[in-house]
């Protein structure tokens, strides 16, 4: 019985998140009204192990494409440009906030709703995944 | 009696320096704490023609009477183009007097004509506040005003994706004041509360 326990208490410790995981936070996408094809996402990103994670690519059921950009700012001209891979050094944070670094969500499938949660997988180097819930905000 | 005359005069005197005081003080410049007030060297503009998210045309005429707080950007923009409408649409509830409520028009002026439709337009405003108004034109007619406001804006032709482009534009936020001149920018970053306070002192004074 005691056996069976702790079989059960470990793999419930290792399901939800793996131990070589960022740790995200307040992940939420900026909804905008159904004829606009695009969306912004936002997340607080913590890289709390020891070795750099770098996020190749990530994607959705609910966005034909999702990329990572920064907003900068030039002698009061504001841009965009596509950020490739996104490495977070071992002990570092990132945020994606207005303004700044984001993910640019294109095309959404379906309308989204204030409070819809939208799952997101993240895709790492080393072939490893992490999925995570955006939830959409006005 | 004597008494009474020199009362008279010291009155006199005190009313009179009120009356100036007061006259000084409604001379001096507008400092706004998040922009520049161009005073008397606010500017004339170009006669332009845009249209608006009802596809009626929008000139000169149309803005004059009121405030004009106008935004440069577009609608396929994610990112700094709802940050900043939204921003513009905080500022319109915390500015708590009517008065000044209702001398302010929100103009968003898109810089991407060939994906902004009227249609898409007055969605697109009317997601952050029903009073907002959105306006396009092609280039060759945008281009006098976005230049004699001293706005830039660029279709990036690098990518190969025709559908998915972007476009950088400035950030600044123009103010037009009620003849239609070019009075004002308030500069990025953008705060709802400090542009409620410059805009009803500006208003407030005028």
């Amino acid at each position: 019985m005691i056996k069976q326990t702790l079989l059960l208490v470990l793999l419930i410790c290792a399901l939800p998140v793996s131990a070589e995981n960022l740790q995200i936070t307040d992940a939420w996408i900026k909804n905008l009204p159904a004829v606009v094809p695009v969306r912004a996402g936002y997340m607080k990103i913590s890289n709390t192990q020891s070795q750099d994670i770098t996020i190749l690519s990530l994607d959705s059921k609910l966005f034909e494409g999702i990329h990572i950009h920064q907003t900068f700012e030039v002698d009061g001209v504001t841009s965009m440009r596509a950020i490739g891979d996104l490495t977070i050094r071992a002990g570092e944070s990132l945020e994606l906030a207005p303004g700044g670094f984001h993910l640019m969500m294109m095309s959404p499938l379906e309308e989204l709703s204030p409070g819809q949660k939208v799952v997101v997988t993240l895709h790492y180097q080393g072939q490893k995944t992490q999925t995570i819930e955006m939830v959409v905000r006005k | 009696m004597k008494n009474l005359h020199f009362f008279a005069i010291a009155l006199f005197a005190l009313c009179g320096g009120f009356v100036a005081s007061w006259l000084v003080y409604d001379s001096r410049p507008i400092t706004l704490e998040t922009g520049q007030w161009f005073g008397d060297q606010a500017m004339v503009l170009p006669e332009f023609q845009l249209i608006d998210h009802n596809n009626q045309n929008l000139d000169n005429s149309r803005l004059s009477g009121k405030w004009s707080l106008v935004f440069f950007g577009y609608t396929n923009c994610p990112d700094i183009c709802p940050t900043s409408l939204q921003t513009l649409a905080e500022m319109m509830k915390v500015i708590d007097d009517p008065d000044v409520r209702k001398a302010i028009q929100v103009i968003f002026i898109s810089v991407d004509p060939d994906r902004d439709s009227a249609e898409v337009l007055k969605s697109y405003v009317h997601y952050f506040n029903d009073d907002f108004i959105g306006a396009t034109a092609p280039l060759a007619a945008l281009n006098p005003l976005t230049k004699a406001l001293g706005v830039r804006h660029s279709r990036d032709k690098s990518g190969e994706d025709q559908a998915n482009y972007e476009v950088s534009h400035s950030s600044v936020m123009i103010l037009l004041d009620p003849a239609v001149k070019f009075a004002g920018v308030f500069s990025a970053p953008h705060s709802a509360p400090a542009m409620a306070r410059d805009l009803s002192k500006i208003i407030e004074r005028h």
